[in-house]
């Protein structure tokens, strides 16, 4: 009898945390699409912002162009030196020390708060190396706070492969180079394309780095690396902190939410596809 | 003529001696089998003997003279590639059949898209492969079953122009029929080629090699010809073994 009703109690449990996450997410999409789609207008999405205070009428254009700038220098940066550091870790490292040293300083970086990230970006980057608050400075501290989830998720991948098929191309004399240039990273290929667009969506959703190291209330759409830019989550936290308007703000939060999903959508099948072409 | 030469050549894992000071020569153009129970250090010596021994978080001490120079003074990359080694289980790497055999040939240097074909149709063809497969060189090699993959295995082992060609049991995860085409290809591989196979199979040992070596405990106890081995042993240990006693 105990046992029944351990079970029900087990099922209950599940299924309330499943439906009230499901409606909760199902809620704030619902709330923001239902509010939001009442601003959004080709116009909207075409044109730069106007009115007093600024924001209150016109659009949103240099946000979503600075917004997409900013994740894709983030998504250069970080994976180069993630995909690098990955590497070395499960190919070239061989002390053991020095493997749990990297992987202590990752997941500390892992657990930094995005608002010190942006300070270190404020004091290295914008202040130190004299950048200036500005689409680079920006980018790349977006790129530090999204640098450990790829290379966990790209370590994770390197180390999924082979150990055989690696002593295979090693026993045909071949370089350890080649063999992960031609062997082990097409194959990791697309998980790790896809821990970098997820990464992507990450960076593109945070305010709090951006805030002083390049994010402006007003900027045209940038036109060099040292020019400072707008982004879609600092609009939204003008927008509402300062009031401006509220209904600019859901029209905002819409188009930066279905930003992140497409990116988030392109990441899935992106996994999706590999798993097909592993089988 | 003896292509290579071990002097007391030890191997070990840390602090675990695997093998004991092997001595022996490989003959040119012969097929050595190498037989004895499980852990023994059977597999052991063919990873020192192509120098993946230390890939594998071992070492090796003592001396093996190969083509008449020392084998440790070769760079292991040129050792790697004139000693071919094919493990127990088939690797084919996860690409097509095609890419698994120009993937060394293209490191080394072919570019001649020709030339990368040839290659490929003629090692398959000495693997016995080629009829098989020549409809489709472009389906995955992951595709192909057990035994196909370990042939494949073998021609992409021999793209590289090996003088010797290592085995580790090749035949132990295969059926009959894979083993016996296995077995018809070392035999007309050994014209050309040099063969160790480390082998389970005592028939299979009786069946191909010119030579055969009786390991027990990373000791080489008995070393010869094949027909003597199996008919007139001289050390008890190897009677026992090769009469079903142990191992």
């Amino acid at each position: 009898m105990k046992k029944v009703r351990d079970n029900f109690l087990f099922r209950m449990w599940l299924m309330l945390s499943a439906l009230i996450v499901l409606a909760l997410v199902g809620f704030i999409i619902g709330y923001i699409v239902l509010n939001g789609m009442k601003s959004i207008s080709l116009d909207f999405l075409l044109s730069h912002p106007k009115g007093i205070p600024l924001g209150a009428e016109g659009g949103i254009l240099p946000a979503i162009v600075g917004s997409l700038l900013l994740t894709l220098i983030a998504c250069a940066s970080a994976s180069v030196l993630a995909l690098a550091t990955a590497v070395y870790v499960s190919f070239y490292c061989q002390s053991r020390q020095l493997e749990t040293v990297v992987h202590v300083i990752v997941q500390c970086m892992a657990g930094v708060p995005s608002i010190v990230v942006g300070l270190f970006g404020y004091t290295f980057l914008v202040a130190k190396l004299n950048l200036g608050r500005s689409l680079l400075s920006a980018g790349l501290t977006l790129g530090v706070m999204i640098f450990p989830f790829i290379e966990v998720r790209a370590e994770k991948s390197l180390r999924e492969f082979n150990r055989a098929i690696l002593q295979s191309s090693y026993a045909l004399g071949v370089s350890k180079v080649y063999t992960l240039l031609k062997l082990v990273l097409p194959q990791c290929k697309a998980d790790i394309v896809a821990a970098v667009t997820l990464a992507g969506g990450f960076a593109m959703g945070a305010a709090a780095p951006i805030i002083l190291t390049g994010a402006v209330i007003f900027a045209p759409i940038p036109r060099s690396l040292s020019s400072p830019v707008m982004a879609l989550p600092f609009h939204l936290y003008i927008l509402t902190g300062e009031g401006i308007s509220l209904e600019k703000a859901y029209a905002t939060a819409l188009v930066l939410m279905v930003l992140i999903f497409a990116i988030n959508i392109v990441s899935i099948a992106l996994t999706f596809r590999r798993k097909e072409v592993g089988r | 003529m003896n292509i290579l030469e071990l002097i007391s050549l030890k191997a070990y894992y840390g602090n675990k001696q695997v093998l004991h000071g092997i001595d022996m020569v490989i003959r040119k153009n012969a097929i050595t089998a190498v037989i004895g129970p499980s852990g023994c250090g059977k597999s052991t010596l063919l990873l020192t003997l192509n120098r993946m021994l230390e890939e594998c978080g071992g070492r090796a001490e003592g001396e093996i003279i190969f083509d008449g120079k020392d084998f440790f003074a070769y760079p292991k990359e040129e050792v790697r590639k004139r000693i071919g080694i094919v493990f127990q289980k088939p690797t084919p790497f996860p690409l097509s059949i095609y890419r698994n055999l120009t993937y060394a040939p293209i490191y080394y240097g072919v570019r001649d898209k020709k030339r990368l074909k040839q290659i490929v149709e003629s090692k398959l063809k000495v693997a016995g492969l080629y009829e098989e497969v020549q409809s489709d060189l472009h389906q995955s090699a992951l595709q192909l079953s057990g035994g196909q993959q370990q042939r494949l295995c073998i021609a992409r082992a021999l793209t590289v122009e090996p003088e010797i060609l290592l085995l580790d049991e090749p035949c132990s995860a295969l059926d009959i029929k894979n083993t016996a085409n296995i077995e018809q290809m070392l035999l007309r591989l050994a014209r050309d080629y040099t063969i160790v196979i480390v082998t389970h199979n005592l028939a299979q040992a009786k069946r191909i090699s010119d030579y055969t070596a009786f390991l027990l405990d990373g000791e080489l106890v008995e070393y010869d010809e094949t027909a003597k081995i199996f008919s007139r042993p001289e050390d008890q240990r190897t009677r026992e073994y090769i009469e079903g006693i142990y191992g």
